[in-house]
């Protein structure tokens, strides 16, 4: 079984900004638990930049989680494609090793905003998929909660990146904040998610 | 990888000028950096095999590319 999930944000940049700024995302306040960064295969194909990177993250586990990982950190492979014609840059990534246990696949497309061209939508989808037999529903809610919170933290961290990068964007960073805190709001409440542990700033 | 550090460095710092400067501007030459790439990542995937980090199925989503050094 495979949970679905999909969310957007808005960063108040222009999308040449935030693509630039994609490979400058780490080190920021938020991502103390990326560990390491490496580029594992860069080319050109049809005017498209296809990168595929490896990260190394810190993985803290509950409990109950101990006995299914023994290891305290997990691999993570990137796939990305930039589109600088069609303005759209793709990222895909996923867990390398324990899959069975839980296997996570985030998308991510980056493009121009339509409704203010300054401004830049990441539409963010996960899958988690999960084979434990007799836990699998249990870890794919674990799974779901902890992508939320940590799809949070990580836009606040690229933005964090991206006004150190570019300053603030004021002729539409707060306008675009609260948009994006609401439209955030908006999607977290149509899929249940707790307000109480809402964490976007 | 730490013992890459160097590497990456180097490269890090050209692609940063080619991407902004060059690629988004539409050029489609990647030689430019091509040699810094390719003693960094020729680091990483010794690192990697002295680590045992075998990572068997690594282009899942764009299989096409690769091809090239394979």
């Amino acid at each position: 079984m495979v949970k679905f999930f999909e969310n957007k944000s808005f960063f108040p940049f222009k999308w040449d900004q935030v693509v630039h700024g994609f490979w400058h995302r780490y080190p920021n306040p938020e991502s103390k638990h990326v560990l390491s960064e490496d580029i594992l295969h860069r080319e050109v194909i049809d005017s498209k930049l296809h990168s595929v990177r490896l990260f190394t993250k810190t993985n803290k586990l509950p409990k109950w989680g101990e006995r299914f990982m023994n290891s305290n950190d997990v691999k993570i492979v990137e796939e990305s494609i930039v589109d600088p014609k069609k303005k759209t840059f793709v990222t895909y990534t996923r867990n390398i090793g324990y899959t069975s246990v839980m296997d996570v696949t985030e998308k991510v497309i980056y493009k121009v905003n339509d409704e203010n061209p300054n401004t830049t939508v990441a539409e963010r989808s996960v899958w988690i998929e999960s084979n434990v037999y007799g836990m699998s529903r249990a870890i794919q809610a674990f799974g779901l909660q902890r992508f939320k919170v940590n799809s949070a933290k990580a836009v606040k961290g690229f933005n964090y990146v991206l006004n150190t990068m570019y300053g603030t964007n004021t002729t539409s960073s707060s306008s675009m904040l609260i948009q994006q805190k609401q439209k955030l709001k908006d999607t977290l409440k149509q899929s249940n998610y707790k307000a109480g542990s809402l964490y976007v700033h | 990888m730490d013992e890459c550090k160097s590497f990456k460095k180097e490269y890090d710092k050209c692609f940063n000028t080619w991407f902004r400067d060059k690629f988004l501007k539409g050029s489609n030459d990647d030689s430019m950096c091509s040699e810094l790439l390719k003693h960094y990542t020729g680091c990483v995937k010794k690192a990697m095999k002295d680590k045992d980090i075998d990572i068997r199925e690594l282009r899942r989503y764009h299989t096409e590319i690769g091809s090239k050094d394979e």
